[in-house]
Protein backbone atom coordinates (compact mmCIF):
# COMPACT_ATOMS: atom_id res chain seq x y z
CA UNK A 1 0.00 0.00 0.00
CA UNK A 2 1.43 3.08 -1.06
CA UNK A 3 1.35 6.27 1.70
CA UNK A 4 -1.44 8.50 0.56
CA UNK A 5 -0.49 12.29 -0.83
CA UNK A 6 -3.65 14.27 1.56
CA UNK A 7 -2.47 13.74 5.67
CA UNK A 8 -4.71 10.99 7.14
CA UNK A 9 -7.79 11.54 9.64
CA UNK A 10 -7.64 9.65 13.00
CA UNK A 11 -10.99 7.23 13.11
CA UNK A 12 -13.36 9.34 15.30
CA UNK A 13 -15.22 6.66 16.58
CA UNK A 14 -11.38 5.36 18.36
CA UNK A 15 -10.66 8.79 19.21
CA UNK A 16 -14.23 9.32 20.96
CA UNK A 17 -14.91 6.09 22.47
CA UNK A 18 -10.58 6.65 23.89
CA UNK A 19 -11.74 9.97 25.35
CA UNK A 20 -15.58 9.02 27.29
CA UNK A 21 -14.17 5.53 28.19
CA UNK A 22 -11.12 7.71 30.39
CA UNK A 23 -14.15 10.54 30.99
CA UNK A 24 -17.25 7.88 32.16
CA UNK A 25 -14.92 5.19 34.25
CA UNK A 26 -15.30 1.66 34.24
CA UNK A 27 -18.67 1.43 35.36
CA UNK A 28 -20.03 2.30 31.38
CA UNK A 29 -19.01 0.77 28.80
CA UNK A 30 -18.17 2.61 25.15
CA UNK A 31 -18.30 0.39 22.48
CA UNK A 32 -18.52 1.07 18.62
CA UNK A 33 -21.00 -2.10 18.18
CA UNK A 34 -23.25 -3.86 20.57
CA UNK A 35 -21.39 -6.18 22.58
CA UNK A 36 -22.91 -9.96 22.95
CA UNK A 37 -23.88 -9.14 26.01
CA UNK A 38 -25.13 -5.84 26.78
CA UNK A 39 -23.53 -4.17 29.83
CA UNK A 40 -26.08 -2.08 32.00
CA UNK A 41 -24.73 1.35 30.95
CA UNK A 42 -23.91 1.48 27.22
CA UNK A 43 -22.61 3.97 24.94
CA UNK A 44 -22.73 3.33 21.47
CA UNK A 45 -20.78 5.44 18.51
CA UNK A 46 -21.12 5.04 15.09
CA UNK A 47 -20.21 6.97 12.12
CA UNK A 48 -22.57 8.95 9.38
CA UNK A 49 -20.99 10.90 6.28
CA UNK A 50 -20.92 14.53 6.37
CA UNK A 51 -19.06 16.91 4.28
CA UNK A 52 -15.77 17.20 6.83
CA UNK A 53 -15.07 20.50 4.88
CA UNK A 54 -11.99 21.47 2.61
CA UNK A 55 -9.25 21.89 4.77
CA UNK A 56 -6.60 18.99 4.53
CA UNK A 57 -5.32 18.83 7.86
CA UNK A 58 -8.60 19.63 10.08
CA UNK A 59 -11.51 17.65 9.11
CA UNK A 60 -14.45 16.89 10.87
CA UNK A 61 -16.23 13.65 11.11
CA UNK A 62 -20.27 13.08 12.31
CA UNK A 63 -20.80 10.84 14.82
CA UNK A 64 -24.23 9.12 16.47
CA UNK A 65 -23.84 8.63 19.99
CA UNK A 66 -26.85 6.28 21.87
CA UNK A 67 -26.78 5.69 25.40
CA UNK A 68 -28.73 2.57 26.45
CA UNK A 69 -29.95 1.77 29.97
CA UNK A 70 -32.90 -0.52 31.17
CA UNK A 71 -34.45 2.62 33.55
CA UNK A 72 -35.24 5.53 31.16
CA UNK A 73 -34.10 8.53 33.60
CA UNK A 74 -30.86 6.86 34.18
CA UNK A 75 -30.31 6.76 30.38
CA UNK A 76 -31.01 10.26 30.02
CA UNK A 77 -29.09 11.40 32.55
CA UNK A 78 -26.02 9.61 31.23
CA UNK A 79 -26.38 10.89 27.90
CA UNK A 80 -26.83 14.33 28.96
CA UNK A 81 -23.34 13.69 30.92
CA UNK A 82 -21.84 12.45 27.33
CA UNK A 83 -22.98 15.73 25.62
CA UNK A 84 -21.39 17.41 28.95
CA UNK A 85 -18.00 15.65 27.91
CA UNK A 86 -18.12 16.22 24.30
CA UNK A 87 -18.69 19.64 25.16
CA UNK A 88 -15.74 19.83 27.18
CA UNK A 89 -13.43 17.84 25.26
CA UNK A 90 -11.61 20.54 23.34
CA UNK A 91 -10.62 22.20 26.48
CA UNK A 92 -8.64 18.78 27.59
CA UNK A 93 -5.07 18.27 25.64
CA UNK A 94 -4.38 15.21 24.09
CA UNK A 95 -7.28 13.51 23.04
CA UNK A 96 -7.10 14.43 19.55
CA UNK A 97 -10.71 16.01 19.52
CA UNK A 98 -9.84 19.82 18.80
CA UNK A 99 -13.98 20.72 18.96
CA UNK A 100 -17.14 18.98 19.14
CA UNK A 101 -20.62 20.52 17.56
CA UNK A 102 -23.65 19.16 18.92
CA UNK A 103 -25.72 18.85 15.73
CA UNK A 104 -28.67 16.70 17.91
CA UNK A 105 -28.96 17.22 21.55
CA UNK A 106 -29.62 14.00 23.25
CA UNK A 107 -33.37 13.02 22.51
CA UNK A 108 -35.04 9.58 23.09
CA UNK A 109 -34.97 7.37 20.25
CA UNK A 110 -35.89 3.74 21.09
CA UNK A 111 -35.35 1.11 18.52
CA UNK A 112 -38.24 -0.44 17.43
CA UNK A 113 -37.28 -3.70 17.67
CA UNK A 114 -35.41 -3.53 21.78
CA UNK A 115 -37.79 -2.75 24.66
CA UNK A 116 -34.69 -0.41 26.15
CA UNK A 117 -34.71 3.23 26.44
CA UNK A 118 -32.62 4.46 24.29
CA UNK A 119 -31.17 8.18 23.92
CA UNK A 120 -29.21 9.39 20.98
CA UNK A 121 -27.21 12.55 19.53
CA UNK A 122 -25.53 13.25 16.72
CA UNK A 123 -22.01 15.28 17.13
CA UNK A 124 -19.86 16.84 14.87
CA UNK A 125 -16.45 16.48 15.70
CA UNK A 126 -13.32 18.04 14.53
CA UNK A 127 -9.96 16.00 13.53
CA UNK A 128 -6.45 16.90 13.29
CA UNK A 129 -5.00 14.57 10.21
CA UNK A 130 -1.84 12.41 11.94
CA UNK A 131 1.45 13.37 9.89
CA UNK B 1 -29.98 63.38 15.01
CA UNK B 2 -31.88 63.03 11.64
CA UNK B 3 -34.77 60.39 11.95
CA UNK B 4 -34.21 57.40 9.34
CA UNK B 5 -37.09 56.75 6.72
CA UNK B 6 -35.94 53.28 5.96
CA UNK B 7 -39.08 50.81 5.93
CA UNK B 8 -38.49 46.93 6.41
CA UNK B 9 -40.74 45.47 3.57
CA UNK B 10 -41.81 42.60 5.45
CA UNK B 11 -43.95 41.19 2.93
CA UNK B 12 -41.42 41.44 -0.01
CA UNK B 13 -38.45 39.49 2.87
CA UNK B 14 -40.73 36.73 3.52
CA UNK B 15 -41.11 36.38 -0.34
CA UNK B 16 -37.37 36.45 -0.91
CA UNK B 17 -36.97 33.89 2.17
CA UNK B 18 -39.83 31.66 0.75
CA UNK B 19 -38.51 31.32 -2.95
CA UNK B 20 -35.09 30.74 -1.65
CA UNK B 21 -36.30 28.00 0.54
CA UNK B 22 -38.75 26.60 -2.60
CA UNK B 23 -36.08 27.13 -4.94
CA UNK B 24 -33.14 25.49 -3.09
CA UNK B 25 -33.63 23.98 0.21
CA UNK B 26 -36.58 21.73 -1.26
CA UNK B 27 -34.42 20.21 -4.06
CA UNK B 28 -31.79 19.78 -1.47
CA UNK B 29 -34.19 18.18 0.91
CA UNK B 30 -35.77 15.91 -2.02
CA UNK B 31 -32.03 14.58 -2.66
CA UNK B 32 -31.88 13.24 1.07
CA UNK B 33 -35.54 12.42 0.66
CA UNK B 34 -34.81 10.19 -2.33
CA UNK B 35 -31.76 8.32 -1.14
CA UNK B 36 -33.78 7.60 2.22
CA UNK B 37 -36.74 5.92 0.26
CA UNK B 38 -34.04 3.79 -1.13
CA UNK B 39 -34.09 1.76 1.71
CA UNK B 40 -37.70 1.08 1.89
CA UNK B 41 -40.22 -0.22 -0.35
CA UNK B 42 -42.58 3.05 -0.10
CA UNK B 43 -42.19 6.83 -0.61
CA UNK B 44 -42.60 7.25 2.44
CA UNK B 45 -39.32 9.98 3.28
CA UNK B 46 -41.19 13.06 2.31
CA UNK B 47 -40.05 17.01 1.39
CA UNK B 48 -42.32 19.18 3.49
CA UNK B 49 -42.13 22.96 3.66
CA UNK B 50 -43.42 24.70 6.69
CA UNK B 51 -43.75 28.55 7.91
CA UNK B 52 -45.91 30.88 9.15
CA UNK B 53 -48.10 33.19 7.84
CA UNK B 54 -46.00 35.95 7.73
CA UNK B 55 -43.38 34.58 8.74
CA UNK B 56 -41.12 34.82 12.11
CA UNK B 57 -37.73 35.01 11.97
CA UNK B 58 -36.29 32.58 10.15
CA UNK B 59 -39.04 30.13 10.26
CA UNK B 60 -39.68 29.15 6.74
CA UNK B 61 -37.55 25.78 6.25
CA UNK B 62 -37.47 22.42 3.90
CA UNK B 63 -37.74 19.32 5.64
CA UNK B 64 -37.85 15.43 5.11
CA UNK B 65 -40.12 13.54 6.95
CA UNK B 66 -41.26 10.19 7.75
CA UNK B 67 -44.83 10.01 6.73
CA UNK B 68 -45.57 6.35 6.76
CA UNK B 69 -45.08 3.50 9.31
CA UNK B 70 -42.00 1.87 7.48
CA UNK B 71 -40.28 5.20 7.26
CA UNK B 72 -40.69 5.74 10.59
CA UNK B 73 -39.07 2.55 11.68
CA UNK B 74 -36.82 2.38 9.28
CA UNK B 75 -35.54 5.66 10.57
CA UNK B 76 -35.42 4.38 13.88
CA UNK B 77 -33.61 1.31 13.33
CA UNK B 78 -31.04 3.05 10.77
CA UNK B 79 -30.56 6.33 11.58
CA UNK B 80 -31.56 6.78 7.65
CA UNK B 81 -31.64 10.48 7.63
CA UNK B 82 -28.74 11.48 9.39
CA UNK B 83 -26.56 9.01 7.20
CA UNK B 84 -28.62 10.41 4.17
CA UNK B 85 -28.51 14.02 5.33
CA UNK B 86 -25.16 14.84 3.63
CA UNK B 87 -26.86 14.20 0.32
CA UNK B 88 -28.39 17.66 0.84
CA UNK B 89 -25.06 19.23 0.61
CA UNK B 90 -23.26 20.50 -2.68
CA UNK B 91 -24.51 21.27 -5.88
Amino acid sequence: MTTPVAPVIPYAAKVVRTYLTAALGPSVRVATKVPAERPAKLVMISTAPTSGGTNLVLSSRRLIIQVFHADETVAGELAETVVAHLKSARYVQGNGLRNVTVVGTPARFDDPDDSTPRFQMTVDVLLRAVV
Amino acid sequence: MARSNLKFNKKAWDEIVKHVIDTEGVDRMKRVADAANGHIDSDGYQVSTQGDDPLDKRDYSATVITADAEAMADNAKHNTLVQEFHKAGGN
